[in-house]
């Protein structure tokens, strides 16, 4: 697959994409290397690996990681009760041995994501969403899965992946990944997206849309990103005011608009506080923007 | 096939270049970038740059430095080029003889005379100085400062968390653990499971003004980073004049010299003026959400002469204690008995520090309750 190919299937799924986040796409699928995708919330990172499945016809596995997630959730877990049914229904002369066996075997083994990621004929897409709230334990047992794509198992001993999957990491920044992590993996960084990318993304999603009002949209987006807010509302708030605004037909924006539907974009009250303060004066700034446009 | 070769030497002697800048690199990510470079289209240098930044970068701090280092690192390779030409390859290939660690560190307790900071407004203790040798600096015994820095850790770090750890020895029975260590073995109970209170690391962030006004105490703050930074592994530490840096892999060699070496390359505003609004508010946004949590102390070390505005200050101390647990405000000045925090800076950051203290010397630290 070459550079453009990756552009080009980025595109027919619809995902607005830039040089970075080709190259780093385009490098993890030629090298099978992980991508690490930071940034902030809101900013497309999960849309990445959904798209690439979708693009790559492949199934996607997802792993929403959290506090606490272990071996047993992650990877693979025996399934006792079977096995113990099995037990008491063998009512065989076999010997211990030829018993534990056959209980130790995959039949018995409930794989969990990670497994199954590597168990598949054809690769996988798999998604490790919000891997910084996951414990440091967890991270490492990753690493052995992340660079030689096998996974330990003490009773069967290693697997190795039949095919290797495409691995997606997502972190939000809210805990340090450790270096092995990062040295393991491409890293990406996607910011907030510019006006234009943004106009696009707006145009796409929504497109019964008015395109003054998309333009509104997303010049008052970027005037608000540059307040110093405590949850900077991403991509995914911009898509849900847009639909919400052209759902209600409305063709163009006022400030009595935005008062009354601030709510879809700012989700936090000191925020909240800030922007209606600054209100008509980012509402100004907005509508200098469109005459220049 | 020649030409090949002097790609791949040109390539590992960036990523030799960027090692040299701090960044994490060894023999899998260079073969991971000729690999790269092996893939994309070939001849065009926004591809070529590309792969490299994204083989090469693995965390955002040097994603943004990337691109700087790149033209830097590019056009040095010009100007050895050109010079080549000129026939005079011996001087061009040598690199510029540098100064030592303690050169720098001399030259910032000096008043760096270079630098084209505005000099802030400080108290007058420059005098004090100029007759001190500090070339000695590096040779001075460190184990007293380490011997001290364990203690102050210690001292800071023997809290009980609220959560439980598995231990082997039969303290107390954990009996959910029991329950989930048995479920599966039908109705008999085998494993039986122990658990202690958790004993919380401490977490601490350190972020120093190494300003011009502090210079009086640069010693003691250098050993104070490099002795609590040996002490522990949980302390992030940033210094800050002008801009704010994070140094806490220089200071993560035991060597106190190599560390002085390492300090130097990594910040090069040692006594610059003074902004600790901007450097805290930079702190808050791009390092705020992943290392602060509300077990993390946050340790400010400053004299609170500040040239910026008191109100950027107060909105990153604010940010800055929302997402933390304790604000420790260390000031050199407030050993003296007529000291009032009566600077504008102090005044706008005093309503969000939790403990004030001063701070001389390794010994006033271990007086702190945190």
């Amino acid at each position: 697959m070459t550079l453009q190919e990756v552009a080009r299937l980025l595109e027919e799924n619809h995902y607005i994409s830039d040089e970075k986040i080709t190259m780093s796409v385009f490098l993890s699928i030629s090298l099978n290397k992980p991508i690490l995708i930071e940034g902030p919330p809101g900013v497309g990172k999960t849309e990445i690996a959904k798209v690439l499945a979708k693009a790559l016809e492949t199934e996607l596995i997802r792993l929403q990681c959290y506090e606490g997630l272990d071996v047993n959730q992650s990877i693979y877990e025996w399934n006792y009760q079977h096995q113990l049914l099995y037990l008491k229904m063998d009512e065989s002369e076999k010997s211990l041995e030829e018993k534990e066996e056959t209980i130790f075997s995959e039949k018995f083994l409930l794989k969990r994501p990670l497994l199954q990621s590597i168990s598949k004929e054809t690769s996988p897409v798999l998604l490790l969403d919000e891997i910084d709230r996951a414990d440091e334990e967890f991270e490492s047992f990753l690493l052995e899965l992340l660079s030689d794509y096998q996974i330990s198992i003490p009773e069967l001993g290693t697997i190795a992946a039949k095919s290797i999957p495409h691995v997606i990491l997502t972190s939000n920044r809210n805990r340090e990944l450790s270096e092995a992590l990062r040295r393991r993996c491409l890293y990406l960084w996607i910011d907030f997206p510019d006006f234009e990318k943004e106009k696009q993304i707006v145009e796409q999603k929504v497109p019964q849309i008015n395109k003054r009002l998309a333009a509104q949209i997303v010049y008052f987006m970027q005037e608000l990103r540059k307040l110093r807010l405590q949850k900077v509302p991403g991509i995914a708030e911009t898509l849900d005011w847009a639909l919400a605004l052209s759902n209600m037909h409305f063709d163009a924006l006022d400030v009595k608009i935005i008062e009354s539907t601030l709510g879809i974009i700012i989700k936090d009250w000191q925020d909240t506080r800030l922007s209606q303060d600054s209100l008509s004066e980012l509402f100004d700034k907005v509508k200098v923007k469109m005459k220049v446009h | 096939m020649e030409k090949q070769n002097t790609i791949s030497a040109y390539v590992i002697q960036f990523c030799r270049f960027l090692r040299n800048k701090g960044f994490t690199i060894g023999p899998l990510e260079q073969s991971q970038a000729l690999q790269a470079l092996e893939v994309i289209p070939y001849g065009d240098p926004a591809y070529f740059k590309g792969a490299l930044r994204s083989t090469l970068t693995k965390n955002k701090a040097q994603l943004d430095k990337f691109d700087d280092l790149y033209l830097q690192y590019w056009a040095e390779v010009k100007r050895g080029e050109n010079s080549k030409q000129k026939e005079v390859p011996e001087e061009k290939e040598k690199p510029k003889p540098q100064e030592s660690g303690v050169e720098v560190l001399k030259k910032w307790l000096n008043g760096n005379k270079e630098n084209d900071e505005v000099t802030v407004a400080s108290y007058d203790a420059k005098q004090k100085f100029t007759d001190k040798d500090f070339s000695n600096f590096a040779k001075d015994d460190v184990s007293e400062t380490l011997r001290h820095a364990r203690l102050v850790v210690k001292k800071w770090s023997n809290k009980k968390g609220q959560r439980s750890v598995d231990v082997k020895m039969p303290i107390q029975l954990d009996l959910r653990k029991v329950m989930r260590a048995n479920f599966g073995k039908g109705d008999e109970i085998i494993y039986l499971k122990y658990k202690k209170r958790k004993i919380e690391k401490l977490k601490l962030v350190l972020i120093c003004d190494v300003s011009k006004s502090m210079e009086l105490y640069s010693k003691f703050l250098i050993q104070f980073m490099y002795g609590l930074n040996q002490a522990s592994t949980k302390i992030e530490t940033f210094v800050f004049s002008t801009r704010l840096e994070r140094i806490t892999n220089s200071l993560s060699h035991y060597d106190f010299p190599t560390v002085l070496n390492a300090l130097k390359e990594s910040f090069d505003e040692w006594s610059g003026g003074t902004k600790i609004g901007a450097a805290l508010e930079d702190f808050a946004i791009n390092y705020g959400s992943q290392l602060l949590d509300h077990k993390t102390k946050v340790v400010v070390l400053s004299d609170g002469w500040d040239t910026g505005e008191p109100e950027v200050v107060a909105r990153a101390m604010n940010i800055i204690s929302r997402k933390s647990g304790k604000i420790i405000w260390l000031n050199p000045l407030a050993a003296n008995p007529n000291f009032k925090p009566d600077v504008a800076c102090l005044k706008a950051a005093w309503p969000y520090i939790d403990v004030f203290q001063a701070a001389n010397s390794v010994e006033d630290l271990l007086k702190i309750v945190i």
